[in-house]
């Protein structure tokens, strides 16, 4: 996934003098190349890969019915300066979902159906750049002490905790999504909005 | 086999599969606070109104991919996490705050690497309270189609304040507190004390909290919000441990009073005690191993007066 970074500085303008010539006699002529500075401020940016997961079943049980998929790759982008970064910034990927409305009238399946297992694709090399935590659904066991509550409430796709140590890069995730519901869930069409926000 | 059943009973929660042909180009964007020109430096807005009052602002958003892109506007309630990351109410939950206080143009087109610069005005209610009401405003892509619409917002925080008196206030609720010894007689365990603190004033906080001793600097909280908080402090099990927890909000231009909590604690020292047991039990086990090796010798040499004697 490449990803557009709409700015490269390049700060020092560069003289280039013509290589002196071998051949005595002849006039010198010096060539200048002038790069102008670029005056455009960096930016912390969000790169999306998509605006919809379908969801495929696979993994049903007698009990559970479990359709999976994948997240669009999310990239955050930081190409601002140290000292355009203000002290004690921090940035981070919320993710939180809406219920799943049913769209003839069957009752809504609950946004606490809805797990997700974010995943760091590139993170840079810093370590300082960490993917959130895994979140199941209501009908699984917690893998983490409380963890099985579904994307309710806003859960940590990625996130730093100094922009200033991370900026100058790209950060790439993105995650498992699976919806769990009990067997004898009303079959027909459904749909939820899960909501990204990158905010600092 | 209910497994069959089920399996045909097939739940149409899937969207048709499109062709990769059709899926949408990333889009890539930022938002930031702005002046009529472009943006303008400032990390968010902040604004303090006279009820009934109204201030223009603006933001930029700016298109760093390679395809026009639609973008809508959103303003809404703004809050931080239980992490302490802000967030603002998604586009499917009605604020009822600061969010209502802002009105933005509904989308704005921006074409491939360029920046649009969009008004937006803030009108206080004529009732509004003195203090802080937060909100943020974003510009978002969001899907019409799929099972799963994935609505993504890029924006800033938007920190309103209705002039009057700045009342910052803090309660502590829910401590609990827990010793754990080291079993290693000569070094103190640790002691966990978790509480949560909710910011009971009309203005964001910054908390600096202290708990026996030990400084730490707990973020910021908005009013309303609260956050669940454990400390960890190395102490030495005496029996009864007084544990103190005080709480400052800090708020730059308002006074506050510190907020303190005592708390007991039972801490046994289980590990000591054991490790004097042991060494107690060494020493009369050395001891009755030495009688008995003396009652031996004494009958020793008893048996031998007596077989020289016979």
């Amino acid at each position: 996934m490449p990803v557009a970074v709409a700015c490269s500085v390049l700060a020092a303008a560069t003289a280039l003098p013509a290589a002196a010539s071998a051949d005595p006699g002849d006039a010198e002529v010096e060539v200048t190349v002038r790069i102008p500075e670029i005056e455009e401020p960096g930016v912390l940016a969000l790169s999306v890969a998509g605006d919809a997961v379908a969801l495929t079943e696979n993994g049903s049980d007698l009990l559970v019915r479990q359709f999976t998929g994948r997240l669009p790759t999310v990239t955050v982008t930081d190409t601002r300066t140290l000292e355009e970064i203000p002290a004690g910034s921090s940035w981070a990927v919320l993710g939180s979902s809406s219920d799943f409305a049913g769209t003839a009238g069957q009752a809504p399946i609950s946004a606490g159906h809805l797990g997700w297992k974010p995943r760091l694709i590139d993170g840079g090399g810093t370590g300082l750049v960490a993917e959130g935590e895994e979140v199941v659904t209501v009908l699984d066991d917690p893998t983490q002490p409380g963890n099985n509550v579904g994307l309710v409430d806003q859960e940590l796709l990625v996130s730093t905790y100094d922009s200033a140590e991370v900026t100058g890069g790209a950060y790439t995730v993105d995650a498992d999504l699976y919806l769990r519901t009990p067997a004898d869930v009303a079959a027909g069409s459904y749909h939820s909005t899960l909501t990204l926000s990158l905010f600092e | 086999m209910r497994r069959a059943v089920a399996v045909l009973a097939c739940l149409a929660v899937l969207s048709p599969a499109t062709p990769a042909a059709a899926a949408p180009a990333t889009v890539t964007w930022t938002v930031q606070p702005a002046g009529t020109n472009g943006p303008d430096g400032r990390r968010w807005a902040e604004h303090t109104l006279d009820p009934g009052g109204t201030v223009t602002d603006h933001l930029a958003v700016r298109n760093l991919g390679d395809a026009t892109a639609v973008f809508a506007l959103r303003a809404a309630d703004g809050y931080l996490t239980e992490n302490g990351r802000f967030n603002m109410l998604p586009s499917d939950r009605r604020s009822a705050d600061g969010g209502t206080w802002i009105s933005v143009r509904e989308t704005v087109t921006v074409a491939a690497g360029r920046t649009v610069v969009v008004p937006f005005t803030v009108t206080a209610p004529a009732d509004a309270t003195p203090g802080d009401h937060p909100a943020g405003i974003a510009a978002s892509i969001a899907g019409k189609r799929g099972t799963v619409q994935v609505e993504s917002r890029v924006g800033f925080r938007v920190l309103l304040r209705a002039s009057g008196t700045l009342r910052p206030a803090l309660a502590v609720s829910g401590v609990t507190t827990s010793f754990r010894p080291n079993w290693n007689p000569l070094r103190p365990g640790t002691l966990h004390v978790a509480y949560t603190v909710a910011n009971t004033g009309n203005v964001r906080a910054g908390i600096q909290g202290r708990v026996a001793g030990t400084r730490a600097d707990l973020g910021e909280l908005l009013p309303g919000g609260s956050r669940t908080v454990t400390a960890v402090a190395r102490t030495w099990p005496l029996g009864r441990i007084r544990t103190t927890l005080t709480l400052t909000p800090v708020v730059p231009g308002a006074a506050a009073e510190p907020h303190t909590v005592t708390v007991t604690t039972w801490a046994l020292p289980w590990p000591q005690v054991l490790a004097l047991g042991a060494v107690a039990a060494l020493i009369l086990l050395a001891r009755t191993r030495r009688a008995r090796l003396k009652r031996l010798l004494e009958q020793a040499r008893l048996e031998g007066r007596r077989s020289a004697g016979a």
